[in-house]
């Protein structure tokens, strides 16, 4: 693999990742909130951003459900994007939570299903298996996130986004 | 060690995968980590430990490999003295040699000398402050997780050093896209334009 030896390309995408997570909380609050067979939901933490470094307006919010909430709303009506947010992904049974950082997908606070495992095995396996399909499912969920990003599509999609900033339904 | 249990926090990476381990071992040998001691001159020092036990630093196959993973904790031993606490030692150093050598003020060299011997006596009565960051390496895909959010920079320097010619990319929205599809279709992404949301740019639908 290639190093990007040019910083600057990397900088001016980070961008992106905030979109992802703007894209991932309007699918969430839709009727139909779901990436292929995984079901997204925000919940618990949300933090909101306009510019960045020490000139950054930031709202942050915890809660129950802070995205639902009319004080996350108006950050996004002023121009501030999600800079991290806690998802909830559920597939089958099985459920992962974590806070994701749009800047540079950082993953923290990861909790995954609970492991199946004899009492003489430290899980560690299973563990990085659950672990990686998270992982996956972050991968996908952003792969298809670029695919809409960069198609005629987008147009059509963020008019459907703004109309939801606004106050209309996702 | 979030990698062993509870939550997780982790920076991802990406590297080639690298099925073949040849020289492996010599190589985390080789940078394994080694104990401060009052004397260096170093305030801190890096290296690999067993991730299982991080005061273990004789490394082989069996703490290091699992299945298809290379398992390292990456150990920083630092020398923590409080601003205070040096300002105050000094004042004191200082103030006895002026008092044995009849000076009215000491030169730099002497300041400078008082120094190291007030640095050194703290260390002699201190152990240092260690961290240690679990090390997930699945080398048939490539992914490495860092178990920490803080700055990765010292542990990407000694991870290239120890396995040359391997580099790591951290996981973003490039990287992320140039491992699916192509450098080319990640670095398309560089040209877009940020959407606003906020209000309806011109000649948008």
């Amino acid at each position: 693999m290639i190093r990007y030896e040019y910083g600057e390309a990397i900088e001016s995408a980070r961008f992106l990742g905030r979109e992802f997570l703007v894209w991932l909380w309007w699918l969430s609050a839709s009727d139909e909130p779901r990436i292929g067979d995984v079901e997204v939901c925000l919940h618990s933490a949300l933090t909101l951003e306009r510019g960045g470094g020490s000139e950054a307006e930031r709202t942050a919010m915890r809660g129950a459900d802070p995205s639902s909430s009319r004080e996350a709303k108006d950050a996004l009506r002023d121009g501030k994007l999600p800079k991290s947010a806690k998802l909830h992904l559920t597939r089958n049974e099985a459920q992962w939570s974590f806070v994701l950082h749009a800047d540079t997908m950082l993953i923290t606070g990861l909790k995954i299903p609970a492991l199946l495992v004899d009492k003489d095995d430290d899980g560690f396996s299973e563990r990085d298996q659950l672990t990686a399909q998270v992982e996956e499912i972050v991968d996908d969920a952003f792969a298809r996130f670029i695919d809409l990003r960069t198609s005629e599509r987008w147009d059509a999609a963020a008019a459907s986004i703004r109309a939801w900033v606004r106050g209309g339904v996702a | 060690m979030s990698v062993f249990s509870g939550s997780q926090t982790y920076t991802r990476f990406f590297t080639d995968p690298a099925p073949k381990t040849d020289g492996f071992l010599a190589a985390i040998r080789l940078r394994r980590f080694r104990d401060l001691v009052p004397s260096d001159e170093d305030r801190s020092r890096i290296g690999w430990v067993d991730i299982r036990h991080p005061l273990e630093t004789d490394l082989g196959a069996a703490n290091v490999f699992e299945g298809e993973h290379l398992l390292l904790g990456f150990r920083v031993d630092a020398w923590k003295v409080t601003a205070d606490l040096l300002k105050a030692r000094l004042k004191s150093a200082e103030a006895a040699r002026l008092e044995a050598t009849g000076q009215t003020r000491l030169s730099k060299t002497q300041r400078d000398d008082v120094r190291v011997m007030v640095v050194r006596h703290l260390r002699e009565q201190m152990i240092p402050m260690m961290t240690v960051v679990g090390v997930d390496w699945n080398l048939n895909t490539g992914v490495i997780r860092f178990h920490s959010s803080k700055k990765p920079d010292a542990f990407v320097e000694l991870f290239e050093a120890t396995f040359k010619g391997l580099s790591l990319v951290q996981a973003g929205a490039l990287s992320i896209v140039e491992r699916r599809s192509s450098r080319d279709d990640a670095m398309e992404l560089a040209g877009l334009e940020p959407t606003p949301f906020h209000y309806q740019p011109a000649g948008a639908a």
